[in-house]
Formats: structure tokens, C-alpha cells, sequence
């Protein structure tokens, strides 16, 4: 990676070992003979610590458990239920993560042998709410006393339902 | 083997330990399956032989399930004996007869809810 002068902000500049003469809008800017290289160090230090800032965030957002499970199914392999299943595509983990930030606490995921996830929540035997996430639709099932419900859903409903079940 | 499978007998399903919750209950994650969801018919056997069976074949699985015949027709389920090169207990449940994929998320659960952890790798 090549920076030249002109590019380099004060906080860069000075990890390099670099100082501006001067700060002024008019000043000239402070020019150096030939272009810095910078260390693959920096970069993979900068790198590392805004991936750690992301997996914090993703932590926070999607609780740590869940951020676990999430880990543990995008590291399934081929043949992981110890038959044929797949693992399970990255679409699906993507849709599944970015509902997860959305819905309230409480839900446990599990992947299914035909490359879908699942999201549950459970009050007790009677009342159940299922989300099936594959990588082109949100299926939803739910058992509140007698009533039983099983059909497609729009991400953006599912929320609601989801609140109006654990209401 | 008789092709037909009599009401009490046992059907073994291997679980992955993400599929079995700290309850030892187990998700219907773990009988949906694009290609049927299989397992082990006791066929006479003594149930400790069939859950050795189903786990030295199987390094990936760390729990065993267990439903009866019965259990699988009274959810709406139909069992199947489909033999495979290395496993004369080899089955498969199927949603009917006409159906391999079990759609129904409803007859997911109540497999579920039937199927009693038996064996758990810790």
C-alpha cells in the first residue's frame, strides 16, 4: 500500500514517525522525497481493531449466546448432522444475524438439514413460535393454546408477531 | 428384515448436540431434512446395540433420539425401510407416502416432542 504526503493525515503521519510543520490551510503541505510504504503492521493493526469493534457491536446486538450459535452453524461442514447435509449458506446466516438484531430476547436458533435456520421461542408446551429463514423466505409457525398458524411472512411483520406472541 | 414396521417399534435418531436443547429437549430443526430424515429401526435389537450403532457410525452425531412407529404415524408421518450398503437398520421417516421432505412445520414439532433423548455424549 503506497501513501503519498498529501494523503496522510496527522494521526497516521505520527505512528510513522512523521510530524507536520505546519497545520495552517495555506501552509504548504509537508512534503517527503519519496512515497512511505506502510507497514503491513499498520494495516493489519488497524484492520484487527476495527474487526474487533465489529464483533463487539455484533455481540451487543445479537446477545452472546446467540453470537456463539452463530459461529458454531457458519462452521458447519458438509455432512455435519452425520448424513448429507449442507452447510449452511451464507445468505441464510446474513438473514438470520440481521432479524436476530431486530427481535426481542429469548430466542434460541437451530439449523435444519435442508440448509435453513430456524429461530424458536417457547413460553411452555402450548405456546410456541417457530422463524424459518432460508436464503429467499421467513416461514413462521405458531401454537398459542388452539391456535395454530403456519405460512409465509414479510421480515418486516415478523417483529410484531413475534412481540404480539410474547405479549 | 420385514419391509413393514410393527407399532412399538423403536426408531433411533442421531442428534447433533446443536439440535438438543438444555432440557434435553430437542428442536424440530432436527427432522426437517431435504432428504428424509433418517434412522436406525431396532429390528430386534437391544436398544444399547442400537445406540453404539448409530454413534460409532456416526462421529459427527453426539446424542441419540428415540420414537416409536407409532409415535411417527400418530404425528402424520410415515415410516420407511430403506436398507442401505452398510446398514440393514437404515430408515427414514418421510412426510407420507408420496412425500420424502417432512413440509409440515406443525408435524416437525410434534416429531420434536415425541422423540425422548436417550443417549447424550457429555
Amino acid at each position: 500500500m503506497i501513501i503519498t504526503a498529501e494523503k496522510l493525515s496527522a494521526t497516521a503521519a505520527a505512528l510513522l514517525g512523521f510530524s507536520f510543520m505546519h497545520q495552517s490551510a495555506t501552509a504548504m503541505p509537508y512534503r517527503i522525497p519519496h512515497p512511505i510504504v506502510a507497514s503491513e503492521s499498520l494495516i493489519g493493526t488497524q484492520s484487527a481493531s476495527s474487526d474487533s469493534e465489529s464483533e463487539i457491536d455484533e455481540i451487543r446486538l445479537l446477545g452472546e449466546a446467540n453470537y456463539k450459535r452463530m459461529q458454531e452453524i457458519s462452521r458447519l461442514k458438509y455432512g455435519w448432522d452425520g448424513n448429507m447435509a449442507r452447510p449452511i449458506p451464507a445468505s441464510v446466516i446474513n438473514r438470520t444475524k440481521d432479524l436476530l438484531k431486530l427481535l426481542p430476547d429469548g430466542a434460541k436458533v437451530f439449523p435444519t438439514g435442508r440448509s435453513t435456520i430456524q429461530i424458536e421461542y417457547h413460553k411452555d408446551a402450548d405456546n410456541y413460535f417457530e422463524i424459518e429463514i432460508s436464503s429467499k423466505t421467513y416461514e413462521i409457525y405458531s401454537v398459542k393454546g388452539d391456535d395454530e398458524y403456519e405460512g409465509n411472512v414479510r421480515k418486516r411483520d415478523i417483529v410484531n408477531r413475534v412481540k404480539h406472541f410474547l405479549a | 428384515m420385514d419391509e413393514t414396521f410393527a407399532p412399538d417399534e423403536r426408531l433411533y435418531r442421531g442428534l447433533h448436540s446443536i439440535w438438543i436443547d438444555d432440557d434435553n429437549s430437542v428442536s424440530s430443526a432436527a427432522f426437517k431434512d431435504s432428504n428424509g430424515v433418517s434412522v436406525d429401526r431396532d429390528g430386534g435389537r437391544a436398544e444399547q446395540d442400537c445406540i453404539v450403532r448409530l454413534v460409532d457410525n456416526l462421529p459427527q452425531i453426539e446424542g441419540v433420539g428415540r420414537l416409536s412407529c407409532q409415535d411417527v404415524r400418530d404425528c402424520g408421518a410415515f415410516p420407511v425401510y430403506l436398507p442401505i450398503e452398510d446398514n440393514d437398520y437404515h430408515s427414514e421417516i418421510h412426510d407420507s407416502a408420496d412425500q420424502v421432505q417432512i413440509k409440515s412445520k406443525s408435524k416437525s414439532r410434534k416429531l420434536a416432542n415425541k422423540c425422548q433423548v436417550i443417549f447424550k455424549n457429555e
